[in-house]
């Protein structure tokens, strides 16, 4: 935001310096020094002003008074037979190039670039004049407020100067097996039984007062119905990063019912004591979503796989409500079963007509 | 001799709090010590004296002089706590007495009483609690208060400390003031017991982790008489006005405290892991899936428990229960909690938890989806519920584009899609020109508040320069939002400003654009667009507007060197070079009208002018 105006006291520099540049039309006069002096002062007046546009106009249009400053200088060279005076003119060709690079594609410096182009292609002294006249005539927007300097300065500003900043704090897990295999975005895992976890993180750098890294299960489920491990490693010794690997020993105490949400375990990552660094960043899969369904569905365990996919594909979709996915399912489930037991008993050895398959079916959904 | 010097030896080591900051009365205690450390008794003896003289003025200084000497003889104020006490709780004068009124000498001596009584009450706890007790049998309303702010007073110092220790007498004190909130009905004393509890426990966190159950019982129990209270006829209240107006005060204060003493279980509780267990294990006692105010308060503060992963585990499953149960406070509450964690919180949040948080963007309940629609704005979520999140705020607003009553949430929606999930095209396409065409049946102050967000999805829609002229033009919505809608006028693009030149032209004439001198702003905006013309037209007006006399003469050669900016850059653009050399020597003339403006008036516009002459 601005703060005061100061049109007042920049706006000097902007007229002394169209009237400079009409002055240089005349090609007896030589200002280079004068132009470069308000180059210089239009610089100033750049770094005050609070609309960018604004300061990104008259920075465009200091830089091109400083290389018209040098045309003038060429031009009063070449009048005055100095020694090499197509010197200037090669500096003013580097100068203009670098500033269309810089302002070329600038909207608020197009008109400046269309006043300036015939300086690539400049031979005699002759345009310089022309060149002034057309740059002095572009008009430029008028910056009324400054910029605010006010800033409330950062806590850790004087840390900054001094200190390099220390590597970003991350834990990365790059091997969750549960069972030998990788875990996936839903596992199966039969209640009552006993499962390998295995887990493998990369740590970037060890906080200095850490004494211990943590990982522990964050779930919805009460403390009773699960017995996940928590991971706990010492301050292991060598350079960073570091790799911990670690096995333990997972439990379903109970089971769940088709149209629960599944068993969901995140591992969160937290250095011990807790007042010290934290991870920043915590990546990699650390999510086991687990069904824990112990009786069957269909009585066909490919065709319950199925179900429990298309149960957690309809959890996913925006406008499908719980209610939904829970009338769906009990249809589905009826459904599938049929399909299990027409394939496994040949319940239609025949083609048959649409309206006896319906017949069928309706009887079928009716028996359940 | 001794007692006749006393009252000076007190004044100097302990001088009066001055209403005046910086009286320049520094205390000096060494006097007072030295003297007691060789005649003990007889400073005791002339205290005495003082506290039994009739004038507070002399009772404040024998409270002085004990809160000095208690520095090296902890015991003194104990000593004391009898006759001291006696004078704080049934002085008539004092009781009178205001703390509120800095001017008031009785306020001061009743301030100084009861620091000395929260010092005995330190040194020895248990025996200044029976005192206490004793002198709260036959007290009146004003005493009963004046106790708890013994209390008040004990627990202060610490509660502006970093952690600070449990004590005996902090640990009395809060127990004496929170379980004095069942009992009483006294609108004194409740209202001494809000001020004990309110804002945040800070210091006191851990005295708050250990009285967990303390804190949490007697909100119970205030609710528990608070909604006896609020279940008697309402006939008698239709017939006695005051008496209902008093009981609806009690009823509110009561609600207050209940609110205030879990929200200092919550944060006692965050703290340690037997308060987490407390909390939740009270929580988990309440009954199950009703609108309890204790619960639905409880769960309004879980966020506090969840600081850590443990936390996060033990109130995950109460909390998941709350979020997806029938109440819809319950609901409401849990959806906020966990828009209260923060990034790294979240990010270990189980993906069932965000499920059920999406849900509520779409409960039917208008409680729970607009607090599941500010806890997402609060929340980076997993990217795979984007898709779901941006469907349901699009349903929200959708469900409110036609509900008058409640374009401030209407707004809240549409900014936060905008910003959020509109892409680029979408945004300078057909639903920005939906979305602003809706913006424009809302009463304008609700969109102005929202204008930092609208302005950066809408600011390059061709309509949006419509909306904002509309927005500045409206009386009220320049009233409370000129800042924001000054930045976003400064912040139009240019070709916009340039197509819409006329329209802003319009705007910058009106009244309330003219006195907030926001011609400045415009005319940058319309010389960034090449609208030479308008902006130095805008100047020149600028210009007439004011008045040639000494009150405006500053702003008038401000405003000329504008009209001759304006006029310099129009000429340029006309390509009138011919006027160049004329409109500089009138900008010269007119900053030279300047200096010696400032060297006429500078004592007069020196704003210490008068501090400056009495040097």
């Amino acid at each position: 935001m601005r703060s005061g105006a100061i049109l007042s006291g920049v706006f000097a520099a902007r007229i002394e310096a169209v009237e400079a540049l009409l002055a240089a039309t005349d090609r007896g006069v030589d200002n280079s020094g004068h132009l470069r002096q308000l180059a210089t002062a239009l610089d100033e007046a750049t770094t005050r002003y609070g609309d960018v546009s604004v300061a990104l106009a008259y920075s465009a249009f200091a830089s091109i008074v400083r290389t018209l400053a040098m045309l003038v200088e060429w031009r009063a060279a070449v009048q005055g037979a100095a020694i090499d005076a197509d010197r200037f003119l090669r500096s003013a060709r580097i100068l203009h190039r670098a500033w269309l690079e810089e302002y070329g594609e600038s909207e608020v410096a197009s008109a400046l670039v269309a006043a300036s182009t015939a300086i690539a292609e400049l031979e005699e002294v002759e345009r310089v004049a022309s060149i002034c006249r057309a740059t002095a005539m572009v008009p430029l927007p008028i910056g009324i407020y400054a910029a605010d300097s006010r800033r409330i300065p950062r806590f850790d500003e004087e840390r900054d100067e001094t200190e390099p900043p220390p590597t970003e704090l991350t834990v990365a897990f790059i091997r969750f097996n549960i069972d030998g295999k990788a875990a996936a975005d839903t596992d199966f895992l039969t209640p009552k039984e006993v499962h390998d976890l295995e887990i493998e993180v990369r740590i970037s750098r060890w906080p200095d007062a850490a004494e211990a890294l943590t990982l522990a299960p964050v779930t919805i489920e009460a403390r009773s119905s699960h017995d996940f491990p928590v991971f706990r490693f010492l301050r292991p010794t060598g350079d960073p990063p570091y790799h911990l690997r670690e096995r333990g020993r997972a439990v379903l105490h109970v089971a769940q019912g088709l149209r629960a949400q599944p068993f969901e375990f995140r591992y969160a990552a937290d250095f011990e004591p807790r007042e010290v660094e934290q991870p920043v960043a915590v990546v990699g899969h650390r999510n086991l979503r687990l069904n824990g369904i112990d009786r069957p569905i269909t009585g066909y365990e490919g065709i319950d796989r199925r179900l429990l996919e298309i149960r957690d594909e309809l959890r996913q979709r925006p406008l499908v409500t719980a209610a939904d996915v829970t009338n769906t399912l009990m249809l589905v489930a009826a459904l599938g079963s049929l399909a299990g037991q027409a394939v496994q008993d040949n319940l239609f050895p025949k083609p048959l007509k649409e309206r006896e398959f319906q017949n069928c079916v309706r009887g079928y959904l009716r028996q359940r | 001799m001794i007692g006749g010097a006393v009252p000076e030896l007190i004044s100097m080591a302990n001088p009066r709090r001055s209403p005046l900051a910086g009286d320049g009365r520094r205390p000096n205690p060494a006097p007072l010590l030295r003297v007691y450390e060789i005649f003990p008794r007889a400073i005791e003896s002339a205290i005495t004296t003082l506290l039994d003289r009739s004038d507070p003025y002399e009772v404040g200084r024998a409270a002085r002089g004990i809160s000095v000497l208690g520095d090296c003889d902890p015991n003194l104020p104990v000593r004391f706590a009898r006759p001291l006490i006696g004078k704080f709780l049934r002085d008539r004068r004092l009781l009178r007495a205001s703390e509120n009124y800095s001017g008031d000498d009785d306020g001061e001596t009743v301030s100084e009483l009861r620091q000395v009584a929260a010092l005995a009450f330190e040194a020895a706890p248990a025996e200044i609690d029976k005192l206490l007790r004793a002198f709260l049998a036959g007290a009146s309303k004003v005493a009963d208060a004046r106790i708890i702010s013994i209390y008040r007073e004990v627990l202060r110092r610490p509660q502006f400390e970093d952690e600070a220790e449990v004590t005996e007498a902090s640990r009395l004190a809060m127990e004496r003031a929170v379980w004095r909130a069942t009992e009483t009905n006294s609108q004194e004393v409740l209202r001494a017991i809000f001020d004990l509890t309110s804002g945040s426990p800070w210091g006191l966190t851990r005295l708050a982790a250990a009285e967990v159950r303390h804190l949490l019982g007697a909100a119970i129990l205030i609710e528990e008489k608070a909604r006896r209270s609020s279940d008697s006829s309402p006939v008698i209240e239709e017939q006695l006005n005051l008496a209902a107006l008093e009981r609806a005060n009690r009823l509110q204060l009561q609600h207050d405290l209940r609110d205030r003493f879990i929200a200092w279980a919550a944060a006692g509780a965050g703290q340690t892991k037997d308060g987490t267990d407390v909390y939740l294990e009270v929580l988990a006692g309440l009954p199950s899936d009703t609108d309890d105010p204790i619960k639905i308060d409880m769960v309004w503060h879980l966020h506090e428990l969840m600081q850590t992963t443990e936390g996060i585990t033990a109130v995950l499953p109460l909390l998941y229960t709350a979020l997806v149960g029938g109440s819809a406070a319950l609901r409401a509450n849990a959806v906020r909690a966990i828009g209260e964690l923060n990034g790294r919180q979240q990010d270990n949040l189980p993906r069932l938890v965000f499920e059920a948080f999406m849900a509520l963007l779409r409960d039917p309940y208008r409680i729970v989806h607009k607090f599941a629609f500010r806890a997402l704005r609060r929340t980076r979520l997993p990217d795979e519920f984007k898709p779901i999140a941006q469907a349901g705020v699009l349903n929200l607003i959708l469900c409110y584009i036609g509900d008058r009553q409640d374009d401030h949430f209407f707004v809240d929606c549409l900014a936060f899609y905008l910003a959020g999930y509109a892409t680029p095209e979408e945004r300078a396409g057909k639903f920005g020109t939906w979305a602003i065409a809706s913006l424009e049946k809302i009463e304008p102050w609700h969109v102005a508040r929202e204008i930092r967000t609208l302005r950066r999805s809408l600011r390059e829609h061709d309509r949006y320069v419509e909306l904002l002229v509309r927005l500045v033009g409206d009386a009220q919505a320049w009233d409370i939002y000129h800042d924001e809608l000054t930045r976003a006028l400064a912040d139009l693009p240019a070709q916009s400003g340039y197509a819409h030149r006329e329209e802003l032209a319009a705007l910058a004439a009106m009244a309330q654009a003219q006195d907030r001198h926001m011609d400045g702003i415009f005319v940058e905006l319309f010389t960034r667009a090449g609208a030479w013309e308008a902006a130095a037209n805008l100047a020149r007006t600028k210009v007439a507007s004011l008045r040639d006399d000494a009150w405006n003469r500053r702003a008038k050669l401000a405003a000329e060197h504008m009209r001759v900016a304006t006029a310099f850059e129009a000429a340029l653009a006309a390509g009138c070079i011919d006027q160049v050399k004329p409109i500089a020597a009138e900008w010269r003339a007119i900053a030279a009208a300047i200096e010696e403006d400032w060297r006429k008036n500078a004592e007069r516009r020196d704003p210490i002018r008068g501090l400056r002459s009495a040097n």
